[in-house]
């Protein structure tokens, strides 16, 4: 896939990679390492809409059933289906084949309130 | 991740009497919702008279023979935090254990726990990295936890005086389920608390009553008045809380419904031999394999239907 521009959450949770109006939405390497390992993810329903915050995905790890929400609104368009068999995908590639799904944005201003790569990179390091 | 009780912080403990497990389960998961965990943690306590419960993306019809569950009345709950499949009765008592995010820490409510109970009544109760507590090798707990953006619950079933034996046949799943990407029961030798006490008799109500002593104890900071997300029906005083109904926000309780219990199960195959099966998705017959089962696409599963029809 073609990979555009990747936003971060001020919360390090989530980042979405956007390209044209499209975003592609997964939880970060910080977050895949604070769960454990992954052994369920809760894909979305195609065409389901939520706000920005939202809860659009659960994953159970051996340590909790956490949520993930998503960095900006969106509708979904399509989810990462290799991770109804490979829930692990997560652990081993969170920012890049373990994304959870893709998503119409229907606000691109809330970009706006993320962090882009280097300031988040900056941000962990001064964690 | 601070792994101590936080500073300023003060503590509340409410006594479910409430004995079914539906419930209980959205007592615990409204509070979740709403407690205030800026200010306060809070332990809720509560039993359940016989139930199932499974984990959050579980199977019921893979952990459970649903059928004969129904028949002997048995509940079959889903919570919503994950893990395997347990039996509840009323020998064994969940401790849920709220806290905000940071202070999320099962081990050190485990090792509390221990310390409690070995102090009381000399049990050589042991923790390990999975979050159980042991009697030599057999498991006293099972513990799962449900983290949420607004604050968390780490809960265990503790069994003092359950009735290991009596729901072996109903916790034998259908064994024709092919495909499933549920999480899986890992199943592991248990025992009573109370059969390893050699001085002090164990019942479920005095371990409840020397826990929350016990957990009250550790912290310094108390106020007079309990802060609730809703308004007691009687007066309460300190810091123990009983609740004999569930507060008027929580209407009917959504875990009784068949949508969250049978509905949120991952998708699946079962077999109906000669290469003949159907697969589900969220509980309802999504596809079949062989024309005399089309009439049940869309129907919820029903393995004594389909079979009926062959």
């Amino acid at each position: 896939a073609e990979y555009g521009k990747q936003w971060y959450q001020r919360r390090v949770r989530e980042w979405v990679n956007v390209s044209g109006g499209v975003g592609r939405v997964g939880i970060t390497d910080h977050a895949q390492a604070a769960l454990g390992d992954i052994v369920y993810v809760d894909l979305p329903d195609v065409d389901a809409e939520f706000d920005v915050g939202e809860e659009v995905s659960s994953v159970e790890s051996v340590k909790a059933v956490g949520d993930v929400a998503l960095p900006v609104s969106g509708i979904v368009k399509a989810v990462n289906d290799a991770l109804s068999d490979t829930p692990t995908l997560v652990n081993q590639s969170a920012e890049d084949g373990g994304w959870i799904c893709e998503i119409e944005l229907t606000d691109t201003s809330e970009l706006d309130d993320l962090m882009d790569k280097a300031a988040y990179d900056a941000f962990l390091e001064s964690e | 991740m601070a792994c101590g009780v936080g500073i300023g912080r003060r503590p509340h403990v409410i006594l479910s009497n409430l004995r079914c497990v539906y419930q209980n389960l959205s007592l615990e998961n409204w509070l979740l919702q709403n407690w205030n965990f800026a200010r306060s943690d809070c332990l809720l306590v509560y039993r359940n008279k016989p139930c199932v419960v499974i984990g959050r993306f579980q199977n019921p019809w893979r952990e459970v023979n649903v059928a004969e569950a129904r028949e002997k009345g048995i509940d079959i709950a889903r919570r919503v935090s994950g893990g395997g499949t347990v039996y509840h009765d009323l020998g064994n008592v969940n401790f849920s254990f709220f806290t905000d995010k940071p202070s999320h820490c099962p081990a050190k409510n485990l090792t509390f726990l221990a310390d409690t109970l070995n102090q009381w009544a000399d049990l050589g109760l042991k923790t390990n990295k999975r979050h159980d507590m042991s009697i030599e090798e057999a498991k006293v707990t099972g513990s799962a936890s449900r983290i949420i953006r607004t604050g968390s619950f780490h809960h265990c079933t503790l069994l003092v005086t359950s009735s290991l034996s009596s729901l072996s046949s109903v916790l034998q799943g259908d064994p024709y389920i092919t495909t499933s990407i549920a999480t899986a029961s890992v199943p592991s030798p248990v025992t009573n608390l109370a059969s390893h006490s050699r001085d002090v008799i164990l019942t479920p109500g005095h371990v409840i009553s020397h826990v929350t002593s016990s957990y009250l104890a550790r912290y310094d900071v108390h106020f007079p008045e309990p802060e609730l997300p809703w308004k007691p029906e009687q007066d309460t005083a300190g810091d123990v809380m009983v609740v004999d109904a569930l507060p008027e926000s929580v209407d009917e309780p959504e875990h009784k419904t068949w949508d969250w219990v049978f509905g949120r199960t991952p998708k699946f195959t079962r077999s109906f031999g000669a290469g003949m099966e159907v697969m589900v998705d969220k509980g309802v017959v999504v596809e079949v394999s062989d024309r005399r089962l089309e009439e049940v696409i869309g129907t919820p599963f029903d393995q004594t239907t389909i079979q009926q029809m062959l």
